[in-house]
């Protein structure tokens, strides 16, 4: 962990509401696209909003798009998840491709705040055999000792403690 | 001497290096936290947040048509409306309609109604699918997760994640557990309206009962008497009457002690279990008798959560199938 990881807060890799093991449903709920009609760095997102953003809303019927022109202002897209978070990207002199990507990739994310993972996996039942505890491995022939007992193995006097 | 300084400068240089590394929160934190709560007390109600349907892109038919999408359903948009219409929502316009001075007149119905008829349905639902999925656990237990599954706390959880709190027409924002979980209950009755029961259960069955995917199942199926418990479940199954016997001891008379009890059946252990005294251990041991005799330890085969179930009228008689309310 680094130092800018300190108000980061700490988690473990979820999915919200066990997405995917009923039905899976994406958690983009909705997408902003701001941008200018005449300004050059917008001019990326003009391309993509003319030829494929109709394609990306066929493919994401669970995702609804609006479309605001704003005058001599950066383009950005603000992506909103089910769970009321929001991403904001700023997307000025990207090609057509990119912000399609860019957008693709929004619409594949859980909308959770980033987050530091303590592992890179986690599951709930850690032990497969069980839980240890001291009666775990004991040495069968205690059940026919006889008590007190003086070992005559020496190397072996620890398995009886 | 010479040796002396050398020493000294060394340790100088050591600890300016250990402090430049130390992991503090650094000095301007504290000041800039108590700077944005200030202003936030000085803009007052306008620091709160502005609900998401006042802002000007906003198309609540595209909404719902893509809350519909998303859970790959088809709603009528009309029934859905009406699921999500709160009945603070409407009490809000009758006081703004009185202070106006117009006499309070709205065709609307709030969703109070819908939500009673839907949380019916999820429960014998969930009761139905439980008691398929785990045919050997008696009825009260079932009905210990089913009522977990149905409660409060986790249906405004599952209408929060689902972004119900966008949709929703109420006076507060955000929208209290108490809206999010009368919304959540009519979206599903919405459902069985628009597309029939079936769907709706399927739905039930994807985003209410897989919440149980992964957990611990014998939290809800602890028996109060387990002892007592076990010789029934032996006496009705025409077994031998369990006889709790000590496997082994460690640390008598310590503060750490450990017993291990194990519970046998016609001489054939039928459950095993530790604890700190003997008593313990023998509750815990019949405990996990009767948790393997149910089939509900950790180590069991995973719940399927594709199951297609026959409807819910052979399930209970009294299930009708919904029918539409009169729109006016």
């Amino acid at each position: 962990m680094s130092n800018s990881h300190l108000f980061m807060s700490a988690g473990w890799v979820t999915a919200p509401l066990n997405n995917g093991i009923g039905r899976y449903s994406g958690q983009l709920q909705r997408v902003v696209i701001k941008f200018c009609k005449t300004h050059g760095c917008s001019r990326g997102v003009r391309e993509f909003v003319e030829s494929n953003l109709i394609d990306f809303s066929r493919q994401n019927p669970g995702v609804a798009v609006y479309v605001k022109p704003r005058r001599h202002r950066a383009p950005t897209i603000t992506a909103e998840y089910c769970n009321g978070e929001r991403g904001y990207m700023h997307v000025s002199n990207m090609s057509r491709d990119e912000v399609y990507k860019w957008l693709s990739h929004q619409t594949t994310q859980s909308g959770r705040e980033f987050c530091r993972y303590r592992k890179f996996w986690r599951t709930e039942t850690p032990s497969i055999q069980g839980v240890w505890s001291p009666h775990t491995f004991r040495d069968p022939r205690l059940n026919l000792a006889e008590f007190p007992m003086v070992s005559t193995a020496p190397k072996d006097w620890f398995r009886f403690c | 001497m010479q040796a002396l300084r050398r020493s000294l400068l060394i340790l100088r240089a050591s600890s300016a290096a250990s402090r430049l590394e130390s992991r503090n929160f650094q000095k301007y934190v504290a000041p800039t936290y108590k700077a944005f709560l200030s202003k936030k007390k000085k803009m007052g109600r306008l620091a709160d947040p502005h609900p998401r349907n006042t802002f000007a892109e906003w198309n609540y038919d595209a909404e719902l048509y893509a809350f519909g999408q998303r859970l790959r359903e088809n709603f009528e948009p009309e029934i859905l409306k009406q699921a999500l219409l709160d009945v603070s929502y409407l009490e809000k316009r009758k006081i703004e309609q009185e202070e106006v001075g117009i006499e309070p007149e709205l065709n609307l119905e709030h969703n109070g109604e819908m939500a009673n008829t839907g949380n019916r349905l999820m429960s014998l639902y969930v009761e139905q699918y439980l008691t398929t999925t785990i045919p050997k656990l008696p009825k009260k237990y079932i009905k210990n997760i089913r009522d977990h599954l149905i409660s409060d706390d986790m249906h405004a959880h599952i209408g929060k994640q689902l972004g119900l709190s966008d949709l929703i027409l109420c006076d507060e924002y955000p929208p209290t557990p108490e809206i999010l979980v009368r919304a959540f209950r009519s979206v599903i009755q919405a459902l069985a309206i628009s597309s029939g029961a079936d769907r709706a259960c399927g739905l039930v069955r994807d985003l209410v009962v897989a919440q149980i995917a992964g957990q611990d199942l014998t939290l809800f199926c602890s028996p109060e008497n387990p002892l007592k418990e076990l010789e029934e479940h032996l006496k009705s199954t025409n077994q031998q009457p369990p006889e709790p016997r000590l496997i082994s001891v460690i640390g008598q008379n310590f503060i750490l002690s450990s017993y291990d009890v194990g519970v046998y059946s016609n001489k054939i252990m039928i459950g095993r279990g530790f604890g700190e005294s003997a008593e313990t251990a023998q509750n815990m041991a019949c405990c996990d008798a009767l948790w393997r005799a149910w089939d509900v330890t950790v180590r069991r085969k995973p719940i399927s959560f594709k199951l297609e179930l026959p409807p819910l009228e052979k399930f209970d008689v009294s299930v009708k199938t919904p029918s539409r309310p009169v729109v006016t």
